[in-house]
């Protein structure tokens, strides 16, 4: 049991993300733009925050900098979440300090969770995912 | 150099003194007057003297011989002399005066001075009485009387006339009686003299005409030839080239002749060599001009921009395309006008002024030349339209160590349109990506959610089924926009490869391991053959890219094959600079027809009958494979393929030598951190 933060600026997708989560027994907040994201870390206390890559007016690159460099909230595992497209700036966001990055468009849920829940248990940090 | 005189009208006579002829003539009547002249006055000098000489002699001579009789019988004459009458005497005497026409006067002088007989008596018939018409006076006559008798004295008078005097004395006495008195006026001589004259006179007027004839007559002979070559001289400086010095003399003037008539002949030679170069010239220049406008013509139907510079860096060329180019504008409030291309004079320095900061065109021909290499500035942004510019510079090499530089050519595009859709088909890509692959994976997502965690609902196996093809069909759609946008990126060049020393083995067992499941589904085996993989070197790829090549291999050998299995396998190649990986199929093997519609896009063998696997049923996949495949400097093929019997594709990647990795450059990659979008920098 996990509090996760769902960073996603698509309702779609964070929706999707809120019921897998919850599903899973989860208790699961969600932010769709980095702003919100600041905001509601800092109230929230997220185990793991989820944060999607191409966002509008901050984009997940800029937020995760944010968090790594607020002690508060620096040792929260961060996971990036991007499509195809934003592969390199997901591998950028690893040396910044993100645990790990998924593709979502190529997971199905259930595995994300599963993923998620292996972070949070091992809060291990992966070597560079291949095709996760 | 003087101005040229004005010619004056001379008078003929003026211009006849100008002539050869009159100046040779001139001449030889001067120097035959001379010597006339100088023969004369000898002649008068010398011969006067001689003649006067002798008249004088003789005068003397005659005077004495008068004197003799008187001399000689003395006693006569005294007796006779007062009566006057001495006959003998005066014929003497007249005979001597008729004799010698020298002589004006013949007097007999007495002592005292009394003239007893004069000459005169013979013309006048009387003479003068005491009077004494003498030219010497009485005390010079005495003088001359004291000398002996019969010696004469001749006594030069002031008129020239010359006065013999004799004296006579009784003969034995020494006292003097008389004095016969001869008066001597040369008249002989001056008739003689004007004889002579005359004569000259008369010889030196038949000679003046003769000469004057002769001489102008020669002259005019000797002119003649010399007129002739003056005017053959005239003709030929007429360019009359056909006339001709008719002359045949072999002196100086022939000479001439010869001379000017080659020189005509060589003059004609010349200019009809002239004639023929400048028929030539003419054509050679016809024909350059033809090509000058069918250039002029082809370039100003570019419709690429060119203009051309000159050494001096002007503007030697300039078509409209060019100018079109550069007439954009931009009004302040953003939109774009054109400027009148047609008003403007295009040099160098206002074409800068059009590109402003931009681009510097003087320094960038500076470098085109001493560099003699071309530029090309792929992006110039200029009042809001992009160009390409190309810069050349233009040679002329004469030999190893002389290049001339002539000016340089610059090639202008306007690349605006291009770019625009360049980027708005980016744009589209990454936009249609992101945004179809958004509500895709909500679709697989929640179908996938909705069977995992609603069972109960979906009890029923007719839903099941359904929710089951909703899903299939989201992730089948999602690999289609990945193949869509994989393959127009690979394509344009967009994709940024990391190569790395990649193991082989590694890849290989991680995707065989990644399909198991899979492939157990369908009851085929899926061996992975660990001895050729074991002592393999590292290849030079993308590992990623690696990986997908073989998923996709593995992936088609795996729709194909209902029975048996698939082995993977590879090896070094002989030249030991590639390593080639086998897919190796027992499965229904592909038809000649099909085998060469492999590799191309779109073709897909056979029906595809997609489970849940993991194969891409675009068609695309060989494509792509190829493509990544020999972007990483390998070779993808089908290596043989029997119907029933089964197939092998293979592909090789270069050995990751030291070289390789050494040489590795960084691929310059910029991601559009808005679209996500990675592109390659070309």
């Amino acid at each position: 049991m996990a509090k996760i933060l769902v960073v996603e600026d698509d309702p779609l997708m964070s929706r999707m993300y809120q019921k897998i989560f919850t599903f899973e027994k989860h208790e699961v907040d969600v932010a769709s733009d980095g702003e919100e994201c600041l905001t509601k870390v800092l109230t929230f206390n997220p185990t793991i925050i989820l944060l999607d890559v191409m966002m509008p007016k901050m984009n997940g690159l800029q937020v995760l900098e944010q968090l790594k460099g607020n002690p508060a909230t620096k040792a929260i595992p961060v996971i990036m979440l991007t499509n195809l497209a934003g592969q390199q700036d997901a591998e950028t966001a690893l040396s910044k300090g993100a645990v790990k990055y998924i593709i979502k468009s190529e997971h199905e849920p259930k595995e994300i969770a599963n993923m998620v829940q292996e972070v949070v248990a091992g809060y291990t940090r992966n070597a560079i995912p291949g095709t996760a | 150099m003087d101005p040229v005189k004005p010619k004056r009208k001379l008078p003929i006579i003026h211009r006849y003194s100008e002539s050869l002829t009159f100046k040779v003539s001139t001449t030889v009547i001067i120097i035959m007057l001379v010597a006339l002249v100088v023969f004369s006055f000898v002649l008068e000098t010398s011969d006067r003297q001689k003649l006067a000489n002798d008249i004088t002699t003789n005068g003397d001579t005659f005077a004495t011989f008068t004197a003799q009789p008187i001399y000689n019988d003395y006693s006569q004459f005294y007796s006779h002399l007062d009566s006057g009458d001495f006959k003998d005497f005066k014929s003497l005497v007249q005979g001597m005066m008729t004799e010698d026409t020298n002589i004006t006067k013949i007097q007999l002088v007495s002592i005292s001075g009394r003239i007893l007989f004069d000459s005169d008596e013979f013309t006048t018939g009387q003479y003068t009485g005491s009077a004494y018409r003498t030219i010497t006076n009485l005390t010079t006559l005495n003088e001359i009387s004291s000398n002996s008798p019969l010696s004469s004295r001749s006594l030069k008078g002031s008129n020239g006339q010359t006065e013999i005097v004799v004296p006579v004395t009784e003969i034995g006495g020494s006292y003097h009686v008389f004095s016969v008195r001869y008066i001597l006026s040369y008249n002989s001589l001056n008739a003689l003299m004007n004889d002579v004259y005359m004569r000259i006179a008369i010889v030196t007027v038949i000679l003046l005409v003769f000469v004057i004839t002769v001489s102008v007559f020669y002259a005019s002979r000797l002119v003649l030839p010399i007129k002739h070559l003056t005017e053959v001289a005239n003709r030929l400086r007429g360019a009359d080239l056909e006339a001709k010095a008719d002359v045949t003399s072999k002196d100086e003037i022939g000479q001439l002749g010869l001379t000017l008539n080659e020189m005509a002949t060589r003059m004609k030679s010349y200019i009809a060599d002239i004639e023929v170069s400048k028929q030539k010239l003419e054509d050679q220049y016809h024909i350059l001009k033809q090509e000058h406008i069918r250039l002029e013509a082809s370039i100003e139907s570019l419709n690429v921009g060119f203009i051309m510079t000159n050494a001096n860096n002007e503007v030697s060329m300039i078509n409209r395309t060019a100018k079109d180019i550069l007439s954009h504008e931009q009004t302040p409030e953003g939109s774009s006008t054109k400027i009148d291309i047609d008003k403007q004079t295009w040099t160098a320095d206002y074409i800068q002024t059009r590109l402003t900061k931009s681009f510097d065109i003087k320094a960038s021909i500076e470098k085109v030349l001493s560099t003699t290499r071309s530029v090309l500035k792929d992006e110039l942004n200029y009042n809001g339209r992009i160009l390409r510019l190309f810069m050349a510079p233009v040679t002329e090499i004469e030999d190893e160590h002389t290049i001339n530089k002539l000016g340089a050519v610059i090639l202008l595009e306007d690349i605006t349109e291009a770019k625009i859709l360049e980027r708005s088909k980016d744009e589209f890509f990454s936009i249609a990506s992101h945004e179809l692959r958004t509500p895709l994976t909500s679709i697989r997502g929640n179908s996938s959610m909705m069977l995992d965690y609603y069972k109960e609902v979906f009890k029923d196996q007719q839903l099941q089924e359904m929710m089951q093809d909703i899903h299939t069909s989201a992730i089948r759609l999602i690999d289609i926009v990945n193949d869509f946008l994989d393959v127009s990126r690979l394509e344009q060049g967009k994709v940024s490869f990391s190569y790395a020393a990649v193991s082989v083995e590694k890849v290989i067992e991680s995707t065989a391991y990644e399909m198991k499941a899979t492939i157990n589904e369908k009851k085929i085996y899926l061996k992975v053959d660990k001895l050729t993989l074991d002592t393999l070197p590292q290849v030079w790829a993308d590992e990623n890219r690696l990986k997908q090549v073989v998923y996709n291999l593995v992936g088609n050998a795996a729709k194909f094959t209902e029975k048996g299995g698939i082995t993977i396998s590879a090896r070094l190649e002989p030249d030991k600079d590639k390593i080639k990986v086998l897919v190796t199929d027992t499965g229904r093997g592909i038809s000649q027809d099909s085998q060469q519609l492999l590799f191309h896009k779109f073709q897909q063998t056979g029906s595809s009958l997609l489970t849940r696997d993991t194969t891409r049923g675009t068609g695309l996949g060989l494509y792509i494979s190829k493509m990544i495949v020999e972007s990483m400097g390998g070779v993808i093929s089908l290596d043989h393929s029997d119907t029933d019997k089964g197939s092998t594709f293979s592909f090789t990647l270069p050995v990751a030598t030291p070289e390789r990795q050494a040489t590795a450059k960084k691929d310059d990659t910029q991601t559009n951190t808005t679209t996500g979008m990675t592109t390659a920098k070309t």
